[in-house]
């Protein structure tokens, strides 16, 4: 994502323009669609007695996917209306990232404290940093759905999901 | 009517207090299933279908299609709630019945779906009550070219909707047909695209994207906008429902095409995924309010609910008379069958009599009941949406987790679904449509194994789709349905300025 | 729940009657991965042994299946090859343990895991569709001879690819060879007439055979099947005869194999392989391998390895022939 910042356009500050980020995604797309070209053709992308081989689809819709996203990218450049178009404020993108950086932690804690640990965590940043919430509801709410989806899936519907040290400490 | 006879018989089997008590807890436990993502459809019926191990066959198939009736009511939930479709067949819920959640109308968006659902199961129960052994039949005649055919025509109703750029519809399109092509190719064996990573093997699963394209970005762009879910004002009564059912009629054209497509789709083996998705498009084609399908038009969830209904309901046709599953989840059903010491195929009817009857009987009851059970939580589900979002959210997301990890359990899924979630707030902001972009990831390789598969038999003869009456039929109403537009307006310029029409390529 | 209430009693008295205390026993669910869809061969026999345990009550812990099919079924071998040797966790595998590895680049070895038990042999047969012309072996390959036919199986350069290779190998014919997704589909595809002939398993097409859809027309084993009960009006599995006194000297079956762990202890091996044996004595296994027309066989230890080591080399053989090696 871009990040590129400028002057305050009116009275809001604005992360990105709408312009910037479609060209970036478009180059991305661009890059993709090569670097998928190039695979499906080592594995053969041409036409068979017994019909397409196995790269010939895929590596068609790279070729589309390179003209499409160059198409993009050519509109997008020559699109000046697009250059005052605002992608995202700061205010509200540091809100995504509010929501954004809790949740890439909390699969990362998955791996670490298994699942319902991680979920708790999750609901406890969330209730008391975004939310403002009071520290006991808090607690609660966040323990009481680890149990019961605990409850739910492990006992229940018998669904394993990764667990960590404190379910292995109480004996699951 | 010997098969009004049979179904009477097969009523008497289910009236009694054990039966309908045991209908009653399957649908619940359907409904929770349905409702949590990832788990609905063929992994809800697996996870539950040793509960059943116990019971004589009628009850186990009776507790078991009623936790399927209940997974199909289910999806629908946090498709309109929360965007988060739990089900291939739920996904084009998503594309109106959000945004009706979003303005305000939840409830209404919940009942139309609930009726609409059960409206397709009837026209499918009826069907399968009268008509059994004549549509199994049917099914048969799907071979590889008519399996493409299908395929084609699903993909030839999108073209054309929407107002987003022309590139970018197709960017999408071929985003989502590349990654259906990840990991094993059917035909050949090799690996695609893979580039060494052990975990891309198994492919990109479409529930995960799925979750994570809707769900996740879905949270992500309401936090943009503010700390709160839109529509959290919406007054819930159960007047609502009655409101409801009191303008359905109107749309009875509507409830009627979906039907046809679901179960035509249903008894297709293989075809039930693409119902809800053909069922949609053709609605938005037939319909006088084209321009506001996607903001929260009522039709635009009656039509894909039917459908998935319809196709869902005819998919066991199938699976009882021929032996082979119409769905994932009609597999797993086969599957317990088989536990029981049932073969299913066509001579189940003729040996297990009261076994088939009592479960056509309880797709009759199941659904009622379970439309009568739903009906009654609507208000409940509607009054979720006024939980202060930082309370919602992170269990969403965390239910988001779970869906993805429970598909394959693979703690990798749960990044792609993360990814995804990014890539849908992206795309969603730049104005690239997801709805083909889905609809390219769960059909994208099966149209293109059925595509290889013809021409491995053809010897690469291409024209051979064109040959059997069945497929070429369904290939031209597609071609004429992808070049309707403009062969419309090239007829009405020959008349008029006599300009050819420019013709746009077919997006493959 | 009463089932729970069964299994607490269940524990109770198991628990108090155990004789050696330094046993092996799981204590949390075991699961078992099926590197197969639900609803095939693979999951219907996971279902068979979840059902057998629950029943007969042979362990204390609940198991739980737990469905690994992607990319061929090789993302349930990578799974096992990374599961921690705990003893909590077992894999149903078939021939795909070497044909995967020998024609992609799965980094996967069964020698990476521990062997438990070969628990039953799958046949394979060759069908046509009942409307045929061709009631024998040799009147199908002579037709063949004449006009390609199209023989329908599961996944690509997989046992099903893998016979139809060896067929054209030893009868000079071609066959064009249209990969499905499931043994399911295949069956549907003959009886509806999109494929002339498929090498399903008995369990495939037992449906459309009892129906009068398909026909018989032998077995790849060196002797009939051992089941003479009736399955049609008038034949048994048993009356099908052998390919070889059909004039196709052919032999191919399939084990279906318990792995655990690579690197599990010797105590969590007696207790699978005990496990196994008290299974294959059950009401439930028995019922399962007729009605799948399986070859029951328990193999363990040294000569269930000398097996597998056997029908690898065999496999590679064969694929060699057909050119379904990776090319390195």
């Amino acid at each position: 994502m871009s990040e590129e910042t400028s002057e305050a356009d009116s009275a809001r500050k604005v992360a990105a323009y709408v312009r910037p980020v479609d060209l970036v995604t478009s180059a991305l797309l661009l890059t993709a669609g090569f670097v998928l070209a190039l695979d499906n053709w080592r594995i053969g992308a041409g036409w068979a007695s017994d019909g397409p081989r196995p790269g010939f689809f895929p590596f068609g819709l790279a070729v589309i996917l390179m003209v499409a996203s160059a198409w993009g990218l050519f509109t997008a450049a020559r699109d000046r209306s697009a250059a005052r178009e605002v992608f995202v404020e700061t205010e509200s993108l540091k809100r995504v990232f509010q929501v954004l950086v809790p949740t890439i932690l909390f699969v990362v804690g998955i791996k670490y404290a298994g699942l319902y640990a991680s979920s708790a965590l999750l609901i406890f940043v969330f209730m008391t940093w975004l939310g403002r919430l009071g520290l006991v509801s808090s607690v609660l709410t966040s323990l009481g759905f680890a149990a019961v989806i605990f409850w739910m899936f492990e006992i229940q519907f018998r669904v394993l999901l990764p667990k960590g040290p404190i379910e292995a400490w109480l004996g699951f | 009517m010997e098969a009004l006879q049979s179904l009477m018989q097969g009523f008497a089997i289910l009236l009694t207090f054990d039966k309908l008590s045991l209908m009653v807890i399957g649908i619940l436990a359907g409904i929770l299933v349905g409702v949590l993502p990832g788990l609905g459809g063929p992994n809800g019926v697996a996870i539950l279908l040793p509960l059943t191990f116990g019971m004589d066959p009628t009850s186990a198939i009776v507790f078991l299609s009623c936790i399927y009736w209940g997974a199909l009511f289910g999806g629908a939930i946090t498709s309109i709630l929360f965007n988060i479709p739990g089900e291939a067949w739920s996904v084009a819920t998503t594309f109106d019945g959000h945004p009706m959640a979003q303005n305000g109308q939840a409830a209404e968006a919940l009942t139309a779906a609930f009726t609409a659902s059960f409206f397709g199961s009837l026209v499918a129960v009826l069907l399968i009550t009268f008509l059994a052994p004549s549509i199994a039949s049917f099914a048969l005649k799907f071979g590889p070219p008519e399996f493409f055919a299908v395929y084609f025509l699903t993909f030839c109703t999108f073209v054309g909707l929407g107002k987003e750029p022309k590139h970018k519809v197709i960017v999408a399109l071929v985003v989502g047909l590349l990654f259906g092509g990840i990991g094993m190719d059917t035909v050949s064996g090799e690996l695609r695209m893979t580039f060494g990573f052990v975990e891309l093997l198994k492919g990109v699963d479409f529930l995960v994207a799925v979750i994570g394209l809707f769900g996740i970005s879905e949270i992500l762009l309401t936090i943009e906008q503010k700390l709160a879910f839109h529509g959290k004002e919406a007054r819930i009564r159960l007047s609502t429902v009655w409101r409801t059912w009191l303008s359905l009629p109107r749309y009875w054209a509507t409830l009627l095409r979906s039907s046809a497509i679901g179960c035509w789709l249903g008894v297709t083996p293989g075809g039930a995924i693409a119902a809800s998705f053909m069922s949609y498009n053709v609605a938005k084609q037939f319909s006088k309010n084209k321009d506001s399908f996607g903001k929260g038009q009522i039709e635009g969830v009656l039509a894909p609910e039917t459908a998935a209904h319809a196709a869902g309901t005819a998919a066991l046709l199938p699976m009882l008379a021929l032996g082979i599953p119409g769905s994932g989840t009609a597999a797993v059903l086969l599957g317990g069958l088989l536990v029981w010491g049932l073969q299913p195929g066509p001579l189940l009817f003729v040996e297990h009599k009261e076994f088939v009857w009592g479960l056509i009987a309880s797709m009759y009851l199941g659904n009622l009941v379970g439309l009568v059970i739903v009906l009654a939580t609507v208000p409940l589900f509607a009054a979720v949406l006024r939980v202060p979002f930082t309370i919602i959210a992170p269990m969403i997301i965390a239910f988001c987790a779970i869906g993805a990890y429970a598909v394959e359990n693979s703690l990798f899924d749960v990044w792609v679904m993360l990814v995804f979630g990014i890539v849908g707030y992206v795309f969603k902001k730049l104005d690239y449509p997801l709805a083909p972009m889905t609809l390219a990831l769960v059909l994208g390789d099966r149209a293109e194994d059925a595509f290889r598969q013809t021409m491995v038999g053809s010897y690469g003869d291409v024209t051979v789709l064109f040959k059997s009456p069945l497929s070429g039929t369904i290939m031209l109403i597609g071609l004429l349905l992808l070049f309707w537009g403009p062969l419309a307006s090239g007829a009405s310029r020959l008349f008029g300025r006599g300009r050819p029409a420019s013709e746009p390529r077919p997006v493959e | 729940m009463t089932t729970k209430a069964v299994r607490t009693l269940a524990c109770v008295t198991l628990c108090l009657a155990a004789p050696q205390a330094m046993a092996f026993e799981p204590s949390k669910p075991v699961e078992i991965v099926v590197p197969a869809g639900a609803g095939g061969a693979s999951d219907q026999m996971a279902r068979m042994l979840q059902n057998a345990v629950q029943q007969n009550k042979l362990m204390t812990s609940p198991v739980v299946v737990t469905l690994k099919g992607g990319a061929s079924g090789a993302e349930g071998l990578i799974d096992m090859k990374s599961a921690q040797p705990d003893g909590h966790k077992f894999i149903i595998a078939q021939s795909s343990i070497y044909t995967l590895p020998l024609s992609t680049n799965v980094p996967f070895d069964w020698r990476d895991l521990t062997p438990i038990a070969i628990i039953a042999l799958d046949q394979f047969v060759l069908w046509n569709n009942a409307t045929s012309e061709d009631k024998s072996v040799a009147s199908l390959l002579a037709t063949a001879k004449a006009k390609p036919l199209k023989m329908g199986g599961t996944g690509s350069k997989r046992e099903d690819h893998i016979l139809t290779s060896f067929v054209e190998q030893k009868s000079a014919v071609k066959f064009a060879y249209i990969p499905y997704k499931s043994g399911g589909e295949a069956a549907t595809q003959l009886v509806g007439g999109h494929t002339d002939a498929n090498v399903n398993n008995p369990s495939e097409n037992v449906a459309v055979w009892r129906a009068g859809q398909v026909r018989a027309l032998c077995v790849f084993d060196n002797k009939p099947m051992a089941y003479n009960t009736k399955v049609t009006q008038d034949l048994s599995w048993g009356d099908i005869p052998t390919c070889r006194s059909q004039g196709l000297d052919i032999e191919y079956t399939m084990p279906r194999a318990i792995f655990i762990a690579g690197k599990s202890t010797p105590e969590q091996v007696k207790f699978y392989v005990d496990l196994f044996k008290k299974v294959a004595e059950t009401k439930e296994y028995k019922d399962y391998v007729s009605n799948q027309a399986l070859t029951p066989a328990l193999l363990t230890g040294k000569d269930m390895v000398t097996f597998l080591e056997t029908d690898e080399k065999k496999h590679r053989e064969l694929m060699d022939t057909a050119g379904f090696l990776l090319k390195k």
